[in-house]
């Protein structure tokens, strides 16, 4: 089921009332209620990958309960690792075989071999990349004993399944995630009212911002040789606000409906355009993975307490690890490579964490030399997101051939004047909000209901007139 | 909870008493990227006694007779919007068009070869054939298959429910391939006999010409003759599409903006008028 769609949103209020009024009253009825709509929720995708769904959430419940019961460390580990196996194994086979297989026909053939392999037409399940991730965390700060097990089967798989989140995250941490699910849940107004404005903001990022730009980007990434160097440039703008309206729009949603009922979840992007170096764009992107393979994977390898040496290492492994996440394709690999590029002179030069603070901070407007900062900063994404776009990695160094050319000066033959003035639109008004949670949230200031509510109004309208043609999620995919 | 019910009830009251104005009002009429099919309908219900020349056809024709802005003389009259309407809302402009006015001699139907296969079964079809066309006053011209079709489409009832018919939210439509093999759709047959039809029984003549294609698609329009000589309906073939096919002549793939679009349309326009027509 699509947040953008008429079922979803006939789905939100029937559960919603279901919930406050039909199953508050026992908190077991309401986690096992929250169960049952998730998985009709994702069912409503394929119910046939419910069944990946329910045998993780019981390999890793299962697991999380012997990791309790066992003291020997060589069986914990065992423990641990079936989980990893178990969750990684269906990724890799759903998401990775047939580039897998691709990859090495490609090889052996390179080397003069001859192999043919055959690979399978495999579909991706949704979202399975978002809770793998999140059962392995439970298993993981089980095993490392951040977390006590959990013995409540059904809020376990609640955790895991929760609509709102499943299919596209924030991925979830079961520190943060799982002990809600044991509490008695109370309305808050205020939550729930900020919720839905959350809820709003990110459908005009996705229909009106991302679903717009997703029709320039995709002509223009698709026809590239056709195009003039600015029209290029102008295509790989649009890309970039495609995928943060698509992603961060969901994001906010999720997160939104989240609260409505009672839940609070992960942040998920902290306006990250408005960066000012790599560093702090990835403190400001996909939060939610990048503390994921932070927590799990780079500390684990020994962070940058090492030497040089290792701090390389592990930022490229880390970087690529998390482009190889977004799917199996070498453009993935390369966005990642590329933005371990980026990172690491910060790294070495201890430069990484300058800019821990929002951009211009109490003042309106950015000084010279951050609104320089913020520009390269986005230059340099811009030129990673034509890696992650393109169909291949030659197709990426030709756009980016052609973008650099002569014709870079020339007027761009795609000038959509109605979709550039909704992206100005959008910037200035997370400009305005950028030390906020999301840009609809109104902390302390008094505004009068009617203005409130003739601005929602006219966002709806917006939503309304000015949306693109539905496409799907992007992070789906991955 | 309950003041939380209540002023969610009251937001979303106002919301739709607003969307009930506004559909009244016909304010979104304006806004949506199919009001080119709506000012068509509009301008095919006016009286226009000076048009002599009527053409009928897709986006490449409004681009170059409506949108160009290029003068064209009085006796000719461009309600080209869009190939998503497909060839029965092509049919009914015609019809609302000649019920009004009888001094029509010529109608030309412009239209690119690639979408004579459309048969009411694209993400379009909602926005730009249900919610225009699919209307009482509409119905006793549309036939079995065109009700077939839309009745294939979810939520075609809710077309004229103003949250629904005030937005440009489409349903997730299927599309079915069978008529993306053809050259020529069931609908797109019947529509042009109709079209035939309707103007012979009132001695106009009829004609339908191609746009000017871009020369990389050569190959495509070949292989699409290839495909249409053996279909069912050789009498449209013989009368109409052999000089269709005759006709079609190819610009430079530069001067498109996409696989059929001009960059600058109204340096084409002349070229199209004396080509085409």
């Amino acid at each position: 089921m699509l947040f953008n769609s008429i079922e979803f949103a006939i789905f939100l209020p029937t559960v919603f009332i279901l919930y406050w009024f039909a199953t508050n009253k026992n908190l077991r009825v309401q986690n096992f209620f929250l169960l049952i709509v998730s998985y009709i929720f994702y069912g409503w995708w394929d119910w046939r990958f419910l069944s990946l769904i329910v045998f993780s959430s019981f390999v890793d419940y299962f697991i999380g309960v012997q990791l309790t019961r066992q003291q020997d460390p060589i069986r914990r580990k065992l423990l641990l690792l079936t989980s990893i196996v178990v969750n990684l194994g269906f990724l890799g086979f759903f998401k990775y075989y047939n580039f897998f297989v691709d990859s090495f026909v490609d090889a052996f053939t390179f080397f003069g071999g001859s192999f043919s392999a055959s690979t399978l037409n495999i579909v991706l399940p949704v979202g399975i990349s978002f809770y793998t991730f999140q059962t392995l965390s439970y298993s993981i700060d089980v095993y490392r004993k951040q977390l006590e097990p959990t013995h409540d089967i059904i809020a376990f798989f609640a955790f895991v399944s929760f609509f709102p989140q499943l299919v596209a995250g924030p991925i979830e941490r079961a520190t943060n995630l799982l002990p809600q699910f044991y509490r008695k849940r109370c309305f808050d107004y205020a939550q729930a009212v900020d919720g839905m404005r959350q809820i709003l903001w990110g459908l005009f990022k996705k229909i009106v911002i991302a679903d717009n730009c997703a029709q320039y980007a995709n002509d223009i990434f698709n026809n590239y040789p056709d195009y003039s160097g600015s029209t290029l440039l102008l295509g790989a703008v649009f890309f970039a606000f495609q995928i943060y309206g698509d992603f961060s729009g969901y994001s906010d949603i999720a997160i939104g409906t989240a609260r409505l009922f009672g839940f609070d979840l992960m942040r998920n992007f902290a306006f990250p355009y408005f960066s000012r170096d790599i560093a702090e764009f990835w403190r400001r992107w996909h939060i939610s993975l990048s503390t994921w393979f932070r927590d799990y994977l780079y500390i684990p390898l020994g962070g940058s307490r090492g030497g040089t040496w290792m701090k390389v290492r592990n930022t490229f492994i880390i970087f690529v690890v998390s482009g190889f996440w977004h799917g199996a394709n070498w453009t993935f690999l390369a966005w990642g490579f590329l933005n371990a590029c980026y990172f690491l002179p910060l790294l070495l030069s201890n430069q990484n964490r300058t800019h821990l603070g929002t951009a211009a901070e109490g003042r309106w407007l950015p000084n010279v030399r951050e609104f320089f900062q913020i520009s390269l900063t986005f230059l340099l994404t811009l030129v990673a997101w034509i890696f992650f776009r393109s169909a291949s990695i030659l197709d990426a160094f030709a756009y980016i051939g052609n973008m650099l050319s002569t014709s870079l000066w020339a007027v761009p033959e795609v000038f959509p004047r109605k979709i550039i003035l909704f992206i100005g639109f959008f910037v200035l008004i997370e400009w305005m909000q950028r030390d906020k949670q999301h840009a609809l949230q109104l902390d302390n200031v008094q505004v009068p209901r009617f203005v409130r509510w003739g601005w929602y109004n006219a966002l709806i309208f917006v939503i309304f007139w000015f949306g693109g043609s539905q496409q799907e999620f992007i992070y789906f995919q991955f | 909870m309950k003041s939380f019910l209540v002023r969610v009830c009251l937001f979303f009251g106002c919301l739709l008493l607003l969307t009930y104005a506004v559909y009244y009002l016909e304010l979104y009429a304006y806004f949506l990227p199919n009001k080119e099919v709506f000012d068509a309908i509009k301008e095919s219900k006016k009286k226009k006694e000076k048009v002599r020349t009527l053409i009928i056809g897709d986006s490449v024709g409004r681009q170059l007779f409506n949108d160009a802005k290029v003068e064209l003389p009085d006796t000719l009259l461009s309600l080209s919007c869009n190939q998503a309407i497909d060839l029965v809302g092509q049919y009914l402009l015609l019809k609302n068009f000649l019920d009004n006015n009888s001094s029509v001699q010529k109608v030309y139907l412009f239209y690119n070869p690639f979408s004579f296969k459309n048969n009411l079964d694209h993400k379009f079809t909602y926005n730009y054939f249900i919610k225009p066309f699919y209307k009482k006053e509409y119905m006793p011209s549309l036939n079995q298959e065109v009700l077939r079709q839309v009745h294939k489409i979810p939520y075609y009832k809710l077309a004229d429910f103003p949250p629904v018919a005030i937005t440009f939210w489409t349903p997730d439509v299927q599309q079915d391939t069978t008529s993306q093999k053809l050259f020529l759709s069931e609908i797109s047959a019947g529509y042009i006999k109709k079209m035939q039809d309707l103007t012979r029984s009132r001695n106009i003549s009829f004609e339908i010409v191609p746009p000017p294609l871009k020369i990389s698609r050569k190959q495509q329009v070949n292989d699409l003759y290839e495909l249409a000589k053996p279909e069912k309906y050789p009498e449209l073939f013989s009368d109409l599409f052999t000089s269709y096919f005759n006709r079609m002549y190819y610009l430079p793939d530069s001067l498109y903006v996409d696989g059929m679009h001009f960059k600058r349309p109204e340096k084409y326009t002349h070229l199209a008028l004396q080509k085409s027509f």
